[in-house]
């Protein structure tokens, strides 16, 4: 499992949201140092998103995201507002290494697929839930268009929509956890294993290094997560890039 | 002064602002006029085999791979860039390499996932002053590729570095003034980082001047 730290990019800045929302944000400076001082400090891979494309499905951040992918010494995932397939293929032209795709891939999963076909390895599914807990009944359901709005979509009928074509991954990030740093949902991310072949990124709610560990040692018949996104936890100073690659390593 | 050649395949940003990063002059040449005096040369490359030594030749830069391996003046290839100095590849029957290593290039033919897209460690194999910092028995870099070399013959043993992905790769080469390497250097975090770094300052210690025949 690898520890892909994320920064979230809005106006400019380098921010977190809480659960998603727009009015609840934290802003931690500039984005390419931010990127830079992550890269430098060993992270494998960075996980970049434009909340602004996110939210109006325009590319809103788009020199600044530039600077980074040609800066960074490590490969970057970038999603935010790649809503079809022709920007999903300009960005991956652009030096952008794997692009993540949300709110496509609920509304057309077959495009989805058929991008990943063109690019193996390069296409990940973001697939944003939000998780209730009624009479007893766990369920999940996909939220689309920058959390703003949730589609109808339970996630293990997303997944599956989605099987067998070669996505690089499938983020699968519980929105009720998101920036809280109240550690993540373990259990929905076991139960992801046992219902998708597509290697699984856990994101959402990773507070603390028993956290990551605990995400490491996953497994389920012999499968485990991918990857980790890292928010809050590394830019509020919880613990540094370093240790988070020792704590995800076996 | 490091050429970094341009022959239209696509985004060279990052290899150049790495080699910048490093402390290097690096001139982005797109005609092999531009490389005239350079001290070192790097060739990148993604996509199809095929493709790219077609590019290659038609831009006139493959005369400045020839002259730089023919001069030693320090050369780096890069994933195709280093598949395309072996004489040909199963992706594009019929289409020579630069022929400077004798070997082909074939599909990964373990059972894995193609392409190997991720992070893999490399095991140094032979001796080398640019694949791996001095003390490492190996090093974790990045890799986006579905066909390595296979050498024969006498490129066997300039073999300096494998990786194993359902089976053991030959990933980096090393004769005199040049190196080849299947991974991506320039997204290799810090040891990708050494690595080039090592190769700049070769450049600077051999100090020859390209001429262009």
């Amino acid at each position: 499992m690898i520890p892909i730290p994320a920064i979230d990019i809005r106006e400019g800045r380098c921010v977190r949201l809480l659960r998603g929302d727009f009015a609840a944000e934290t802003i931690y400076g500039d984005p390419v140092t931010q990127a830079m001082s992550f890269v430098k400090q060993g992270a494998p891979m960075l996980h970049i998103v434009d909340l602004d494309a996110a939210r109006t499905g325009e590319p809103m951040n788009e020199s600044v995201v530039r600077e980074i992918v040609e800066r960074s010494a490590v490969p970057v995932q970038f999603g935010g507002g790649v809503r079809d397939p022709q920007r999903a293929e300009y960005l991956l032209g652009q030096g952008i290494e794997r692009v993540v795709i949300g709110t496509l891939s609920v509304e057309d999963p077959d495009a989805v697929r058929r991008l990943a076909e063109r690019f193996p390895g390069r296409v990940v599914v973001g697939l944003d839930h939000k998780t209730s807990n009624a009479s007893g009944h766990t369920s999940r359901v996909v939220a689309v268009r920058g959390w703003e709005s949730s589609g109808e979509v339970e996630l293990d009928l997303a997944l599956s929509n989605l099987e067998g074509a070669p996505f690089a991954g499938a983020v699968i990030t519980d929105i009720s956890r998101d920036g809280t740093l109240l550690g993540p949902d373990t259990g929905g991310y076991s139960h992801v294993l046992s219902v998708t072949a597509i290697p699984a990124i856990a994101s959402g709610g990773v507070g603390t290094l028993a956290d990551l560990k605990a995400l490491r040692d996953i497994d389920v018949s012999g499968r485990s997560l991918a990857g980790v996104i890292i928010g809050r936890a590394l830019l509020a100073g919880a613990f540094s890039v370093s240790e988070a690659v020792i704590a995800c390593a076996p | 002064m490091i050429a970094v050649l341009d022959y239209g395949i696509g985004n060279l940003r990052s290899a150049q602002k790495a080699l910048v990063h490093l402390g290097a002059e690096v001139r982005v040449v797109t005609d092999a006029q531009e490389a005239v005096g350079v001290t070192g040369v790097v060739l990148p490359g993604v996509g199809a085999f095929g493709a790219s030594m077609n590019a290659l030749k038609s831009s006139g830069l493959d005369r400045v791979a020839k002259d730089a391996v023919d001069q030693e003046v320090p050369f780096l290839g890069v994933c195709v860039g280093y598949q395309m100095l072996f004489g040909a590849s199963e992706e594009s029957e019929g289409e020579r390499g630069l022929d400077i290593f004798p070997g082909s290039v074939c599909k990964l033919h373990g059972s894995v996932r193609l392409p190997q897209m991720q992070w893999n460690t490399v095991q140094r194999t032979g001796v080398s002053s640019l694949m791996l910092g001095e003390s490492k028995a190996e090093e974790w870099m990045y890799f986006v590729h579905s066909y390595a070399p296979v050498p024969e013959g006498v490129a066997t043993k300039y073999v300096v570095g494998t990786t194993d992905y359902g089976e053991e790769i030959a990933v980096a080469i090393e004769r005199d003034n040049i190196w080849g390497v299947q991974f991506h250097p320039e997204k290799s975090g810090q040891a990708g980082l050494e690595l080039l770094g090592r190769f700049v300052a070769h450049c600077q210690r051999v100090n020859h001047s390209l001429d262009i025949a």
